[in-house]
């Protein structure tokens, strides 16, 4: 017990004092009688005027004293040592590898359980913020422990990696943000993640609490397919990845359009990857690759993608067709070109030397093949002349673009819709974008002038800018997961856990010594004491 | 005061009627005794007949079987003047419950004993500044006129009781019945007030009321007594041994107010305030042969 206030407890001669009085002036009665004759002359007691004597130790007289000795220690602020109130920010590792069910039933929620523990262990005074570490940290609460214990509980796993320094920022913020409140930061985290180069200076000491401790996971980690030079044929690309310290059998099985194609056991090293190459025929379209084998983690034994084969798409060719672009277009197999008149939905829509301000109807995607430069859709609107180049864009793949980039734009901006592929300080060449919410792909010059038509750059162009037409086609249909699975997460071991700097030395000074004050006890103890006084006083009158 | 009239209780106090040593001459239609023979109904004795006589009192019974004239004597019936002379000092106000409610709710019950019997109450009431009298009140249909009287007196400084009993027939003079209700306290005693009362052919009656705290009073310690009438200031250390003395003094002195009364022929009784209003009215008065 201490005092931080001790010179207040000179009020205690406040006590001392009215004993004073009572010594000094007594306690006496006043009594009104019908006759004062009647009391004339009696034998009396020694007033407390004519001799000084200790006051009798009345009820009234004990309550006051109480009282006032109450008030006066209440004024020095008594307090006792003890720990101050705490600010834990928990971080929640929400990357795709929690998922994984080494630890019964998830990681994630082992990891949830043992922070519902620590949350059972602190006071109601006590505060808690939530970080959710995913692809973004997320601050999900801020306040006392039956809030985090909601937030914790309605907390689920994503399907990318978890960005931990962005995570430790934010958790470090927070509890910087209540210096009087010893701060703690708890990681709940399987480790399987690479240690941020650096977390930067933390408010408070980070505590690890590690979950699960696997590393038996296989994974499809990619497939593509192609299309055979022949035009005849597909062929699928698989890379299968063993994260398990032993060698593996894992047996797969490729499937398309729901029919199974092949089934086959692979075997893989530790820690290895295999690449496979199984054909496929022309007319395969959705291909899925599935590893029929139980591992830790479920999220990455399945990858599923399109093929470029498949039956011919209806392609409808509106405006002057050049005889380049018509034998780029019909040499493409997947492609089946029809004529204006025909009243059935097409694939994919050209508008060749055209482009109308009244869009074709439907949502087909339509290739722009050199638009006319007046067309108000084409105004740049100040996104400069678009002089890049996106080497690694589907649009450009196997082209020669040294070639392409000596032809000519014949527009000088860059429209709002669009995005520049391929352009020069003259102005774009090739450009990507949603028009009316359909995909559009622009080739911005004239090939047929330039002579690009006669080169082998031109029908490779046409078949990229067409794949890729359908392909975002079918994108916008297919069913958009909010979050895409990171193949990294596919290794569940556990990292070595990094050693976190220590919090700096003026945010840990800034906590409180730990000592709470009872002078509010005192003080309605003094009041209570003051109001059975009152009690007294009225019923002896 | 605050007058608490519970008519099952005054109901009770209906057949009862005043005791008066004196003949009633207020004037006929009451219900006691008069001195004088008047025509009534109430025959009393017979007597030879003298000239002058109504022949209509004439008993011809007795001349037809005696053959002597007899005439019939009758009594009349008067009303009786009854004065109630309530103390209105300060020092009423004393005691729980206080003196003057008790007393004015006695004097109400003796008024409606009074105007039950068709006396004539007149309630007189004795203050420092002036006596203050009210009534008569001679049906019982004017009782709530008398409470509302009774209900406005409020306690009035010091008093006198000598000079205000001496005061209190001034327009009463025809042997009343008096009933003094007070406290009698004065140190030289009541005497010479209860004697002038006497002087003037009244029948007095004295209720002499006490309260529990002045019989047995409870403080200790150093006190500091003041007065309620003088205001005077006496500091005190009350120990066991002064109460016993103060015991003691107030017993001789209820004493002494008794024997006052008594050597006079007045009849005294002494009533606390704690007592029942119907235990004094049918008990303690009937005793002292106040009421019957």
């Amino acid at each position: 017990m201490s005092f931080l206030t001790p010179i207040a407890l000179a009020a205690l001669l406040v006590p001392a004092a009215i004993y004073l009085v009572h010594w000094l002036w007594g306690s006496r009665r006043r009594v009104r009688v019908p006759a004062l004759f009647l009391w004339a002359d009696l034998p009396q007691a020694s007033t407390g005027r004519a001799r000084r004597r200790w006051p009798p130790l009345t009820w009234l007289l004990l309550l006051q004293l109480l009282a006032a000795g109450l008030a006066a220690l209440a004024l020095a602020r008594p307090a006792t040592p003890s720990d101050p109130p705490r600010h834990v920010a928990l971080i929640l590792d929400a990357s795709a590898s929690m998922q994984a069910t080494d630890v019964a039933p998830t990681r994630f929620d082992a990891a949830r359980a043992r922070g519902l523990d620590r949350l059972a262990g602190l006071q109601a005074t006590d505060l808690v913020s939530v970080v959710r570490a995913g692809t973004n940290a997320t601050l999900l609460t801020s306040g006392p422990p039956d809030t985090a214990r909601d937030a914790l509980t309605a907390a689920r796993a994503g399907m990318g990696g978890a960005d931990l320094r962005e995570a430790l920022a934010l958790a470090s913020s927070q509890v910087a943000a209540t210096p009087e409140r010893r701060g703690q930061i708890v990681l709940l985290t399987d480790g399987a993640w690479t240690a941020p180069e650096t977390a930067g200076p933390l408010a408070a000491s980070v505590e690890v609490v590690a979950v699960g401790g696997g590393s038996d996971n296989q994974a499809v980690t990619n497939l593509a397919v192609r299309i055979d030079p022949s035009g005849r044929a597909q062929t699928a690309f698989i890379e299968l990845a063993n994260q398990a310290d032993h060698a593996v059998r894992a047996p797969l099985r490729l499937t398309a359009d729901g029919a199974a194609l092949d089934e086959r056991q692979v075997d893989v090293a530790a820690r290895t990857r295999v690449r496979l190459t199984i054909p496929l025929p022309i007319d395969a379209h959705q291909i899925t690759a599935r590893l029929l084998g139980r591992d830790s983690l479920a999220l990455d034994d399945m990858v599923a993608t399109t093929a470029p084969g498949g039956p011919p798409r209806d392609v409808l060719v509106m405006g002057h067709t050049s005889d380049g672009l018509q034998r780029a277009l019909e040499s493409i197999a997947a492609l089946h070109l029809r004529t204006a008149d025909s009243a059935a939905p097409t694939d994919l829509i050209v508008l060749s030397g055209l482009l109308p301000t009244q869009l074709p109807p439907g949502t087909s995607p339509l290739l722009l093949v050199d638009p006319p430069s007046s067309s108000p859709r084409l105004l740049g609107v100040g996104l400069g002349n678009g002089a890049r180049v996106q080497e690694a864009h589907p649009l450009l793949q196997g082209l020669d673009l040294a070639a392409l980039q000596s032809e000519t734009p014949t527009v000088g901006g860059v429209p709002g819709w669009a995005h520049v592929v391929l352009g020069t300080v003259q102005g774009p060449l090739i450009m990507e974008g949603r028009l009316e919410g359909r995909p559009v792909v622009a080739l911005t010059f004239d090939s047929a002038s330039s002579g690009l038509e006669k080169s082998l750059a031109f029908p490779l162009l046409i078949s990229n800018a067409t794949s890729f037409l359908l392909a975002q086609a079918e994108s916008a249909g297919a069913t958009v997961t909010p979050e895409a699975f990171d193949p990294a997460e596919s290794d569940i071991a556990p990292r070595p856990i990094p050693t976190f700097p220590s919090p700096t030395p003026t945010t840990a000074g800034r906590t409180s010594d730990g000592v709470s004050e009872r002078w509010q006890w005192l003080l309605t103890a003094a009041l209570v004491v003051l109001g059975v006084e009152w009690l007294v006083f009225a019923r002896r009158g | 005061v605050t007058l608490s009239i519970v008519s099952d209780t005054f109901s009770r106090f209906e057949r009862l009627s005043f005791v008066s040593r004196r003949r009633a001459r207020v004037g006929l239609g009451g219900e006691h005794r008069s001195r004088q023979r008047a025509p009534s109904t109430d025959f009393v004795d017979y007597r030879p007949y003298q000239p002058g006589d109504d022949f209509r009192s004439v008993d011809w019974n007795i001349y037809g079987r005696l053959g002597s004239l007899q005439v019939k004597v009758t009594e009349g019936r008067e009303r009786q003047d009854v004065v109630l002379v309530l103390d209105c000092s300060n020092s009423m106000a004393c005691g729980e419950p206080d003196k003057l409610t008790f007393a004015a709710q006695l004097v109400a019950a003796l008024g409606y004993v009074g105007m039950a019997r068709s006396d004539a109450v007149r309630i007189v009431c004795l203050a420092e500044a002036q006596t203050r009298g009210f009534g008569p009140f001679g049906r019982r249909s004017r009782m709530p006129e008398l409470v509302s009287q009774l209900a406005q007196i409020a306690p009035a400084g010091a008093l006198d009781v000598n000079a205000g009993l001496a005061a209190a027939l001034a327009d009463a003079a025809r042997q009343p019945l008096v009933v003094v209700v007070s406290d009698l306290l004065t140190p030289a005693g009541a005497a010479a007030g209860l004697e002038a009362l006497q002087q003037q052919q009244a029948d007095v009656v004295v209720v002499h009321v006490v309260s529990p705290d002045e019989l047995k009073p409870s403080f200790s310690g150093d006190a500091e007594l003041v007065d309620a009438e003088t205001g005077a200031v006496l500091d005190i250390g009350v120990s066991l041994e002064t109460l016993a003395a103060y015991r003691t003094r107030f017993a001789a002195w209820l004493a002494e107010r008794e024997a006052e009364c008594t050597t006079r022929g007045i009849r005294y009784v002494r009533t606390a305030t704690d007592r029942p209003l119907a235990a004094i009215m049918l008990d303690d008065l009937r005793q002292a042969r106040v009421l019957k």
